[in-house]
């Protein structure tokens, strides 16, 4: 079933190659999709191929809908295969979990947030699409009920197997893990901007193994765990992150990464005055700790 | 004006046999039909002007403005256009006109709608900046590739043909018109523009761009603010950007600039401000120019191009 599915969508996109839309663009749609209602993606034939399987592959038979409170903000095309901005922000109360996947991308998952204490929050990253897709967040409130929000973004595609230009001249041992941050503090909200020095290599590129940042965990300033984010293969070479508390909980956030290599990075973040500082960035990097 | 079309000979439609997905294309566009409209903007000098538009099959890639002056002695093309098909339709077009042979082809810069009109013109005639060369040489096919992909059949039969000759600043006559090659950049690593002493006009590629959003793929802020004060010195009475209308009240160089600067204006905060890249894609609405051609368009292909570095410096 799911190779039919696959060889369906994969006709489509060869029709569509060959009558040369491309990328397609209209004027008289926003490119700016903040889609999740399903209405609004009705028209397009793609928005369900593989809803139901991959439904099926991440939360089983648990129960779902689809909600207007979980908003992704993605742009129509992708000028970059390889670095396509996603915002996840949902106005679930007491949100467990998130799931962010690309339904037609090789590796579909992009992204879990665990809430371990406190709130869910906003995230935004950059990620990699083959081809064309629709990209879906499920959002677990805490009676178990999934919360669903949709939306597609069009693509030349090859960003998943495309080799980075720079993949051999960049020394990554040098300053793999190596992250610059900064807090961002407002009246009502507190966020977490980061880049992290990582190839997040896919593995679907010949000769080049998967390499990537699996855990992040984000920690308040005594170290307390808020939550767990698990990145997946497709998040764009040298992440950056964005993580928006929207309650203020505490002044420091920190991070605790570890990538499927076994290389662990501590990264404690001091912010030294109330609004939006640099970030001491003094990472240690320990290998093999698992 | 004058409309020509070009007609596939029965030789390519035996080619397209052979390939079943060309069969696909060709039996739906047994025909290019390539309509071009020359309008007459000075002395011996006409353009054809590129659709205000994203690439598409409509119009056949033909988005960027082409130049061409015309004398007894000889003629002149200022950028080659997207295709074979749009090039042979030009160049027969020039035929009709009764004017010297084309001893010039002009590529401004090495994007697409630019140069792969060059296979029509004879190679001795094609001129480029020296890093023009070298990208076209580099990336002309894979440039090409994508054209195909975005446009299709009114590509057929299109390959990209690296010029030869290095243009460099020069002067030169072609008949009674004393022309200057100028070579800047800043919306790519070479950006030539060609100012023509005898009637005023001045082609400047796609270093200027008129009631439609810059494009920059390849483009250097700086160096680009840099060339259009250099275009200011220039006493040109008529500029034809790269792409939009003509400009004969010498604003459409201001008006890149004051796209440029708040393009750089509209990342700074936003990275200040900590905005994801996503949060960003909005923020072309702020644009004092937002109601000129695709500047959300534009805007969301920029921050691809520009967005990152500002964030890493904010972060630092
Ligand atoms: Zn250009």
């Amino acid at each position: 079933m799911l190779k039919q599915k696959l060889r369906d969508s994969c006709l489509l996109l060869t029709l569509s190659g060959v009558l040369g839309s491309g990328v397609a663009y209209s004027d008289n749609h926003s490119l700016n999709a903040e889609s999740h209602a399903p209405t609004t993606q009705n028209a397009n034939p793609l928005m369900d191929v593989m809803w139901d399987f991959m439904r099926e592959q991440f939360i089983g038979s648990q129960p779902w809908q689809y909600s207007d409170q979980v908003k992704i903000t993605l742009p129509s095309f992708a000028e970059d295969s390889t670095q396509v901005p996603v915002m996840v922000s949902a106005n679930i109360p007491q949100a467990q979990q998130l799931i962010l996947f690309a339904d037609l991308n090789p590796i579909q998952k992009i992204a879990q947030y665990q809430v371990q204490q406190g709130e869910l929050p906003d995230v935004a990253l950059q990620f990699r699409v083959q081809q064309a897709t629709p990209v879906h967040a499920l959002v677990q409130d805490q009676t178990g009920l999934w919360h669903v929000g949709r939306a597609y973004v069009d693509a030349a595609g090859g960003g998943c197997s495309a080799p980075k230009v720079a993949a051999n001249n960049e020394d990554w041992s040098s300053n793999l893990g190596q992250v610059n941050g900064r807090l961002f503090q407002n009246a009502n909200q507190q966020r977490l901007k980061v880049q992290i020095f990582h190839p997040m290599d896919t593995g679907l590129i010949d000769g080049t193994p998967a390499f990537w940042l699996n855990e992040i965990e984000v920690q308040n300033e005594q170290g307390t765990a808020l939550g767990l984010l698990r990145l997946s293969e497709p998040v764009s070479a040298n992440p950056r992150l964005t993580l928006n508390f929207k309650q203020v909980q505490n002044q420091g956030l920190q991070l605790s990464m570890r990538d499927n290599d076994g290389n662990h990075f501590q990264s404690p973040l001091y912010q030294s005055a109330v609004n939006s500082n640099a970030l001491e960035t003094t990472t240690q990097h320990s290998k093999g700790e698992r | 004006m004058v409309q020509i079309t070009q007609t596939l000979p029965s030789r390519v439609l035996h080619q397209c046999l052979v390939s079943l997905a060309l069969l696909f294309s060709c039996s739906l566009y047994a025909n290019i039909d390539y309509p071009i409209a020359p309008e007459k903007i000075a002395k011996d000098t006409w353009v054809l002007w590129g659709a205000n538009e994203i690439f598409s099959a409509k119009n056949g890639g033909h988005i960027a403005n082409i130049g061409v002056i015309i004398t007894a002695e000889a003629s002149l093309v200022f950028d080659s256009g997207p295709s074979k098909g749009f090039a042979d339709a030009l160049n027969a077009w020039i035929k009709t006109q009764g004017g010297g042979p084309v001893r010039y082809v002009l590529n401004s810069h090495a994007h697409p709608d630019h140069f792969l009109g060059n296979q029509v013109f004879q190679k001795s005639a094609l001129m480029a900046a020296a890093p023009t060369r070298d990208a076209i040489a580099e990336e002309g096919s894979d440039l090409a590739e994508n054209l195909y992909r975005m446009v299709g059949a009114k590509m057929q039969g299109t390959q990209s043909v690296t010029p030869e000759k290095i243009a460099t600043n020069q002067r030169f006559n072609l008949g009674e018109h004393q022309l200057e090659i100028k070579i800047l950049n800043g919306h790519t690593n070479a950006d030539l523009v060609l100012f023509d002493h005898s009637t005023g006009v001045l082609f400047t590629g796609d270093l200027v761009f008129y009631q439609r959003a810059l494009t920059t793929p390849h483009a250097v802020l700086k160096d680009w603010l840099t060339s259009l004060d250099q275009l200011d010195q220039l006493p040109y009475k008529t500029l034809i950007a790269g792409h939009g209308p003509i400009d004969q009240t010498r604003s459409a160089t201001a008006q890149t600039r004051q796209y440029l600067l708040w393009l750089d204006k509209v990342m700074q905060q936003g990275a200040e401000q900590g905005l994801s890249m996503a949060e960003m894609l909005s923020q072309w609405r702020k644009n004092p120019l937002r109601e000129i051609a695709l500047s959300e368009y534009e805007f969301v292909r920029s921050l691809a191009h520009w967005y990152p570095a500002y964030e890493v410096a904010a972060l630092k």
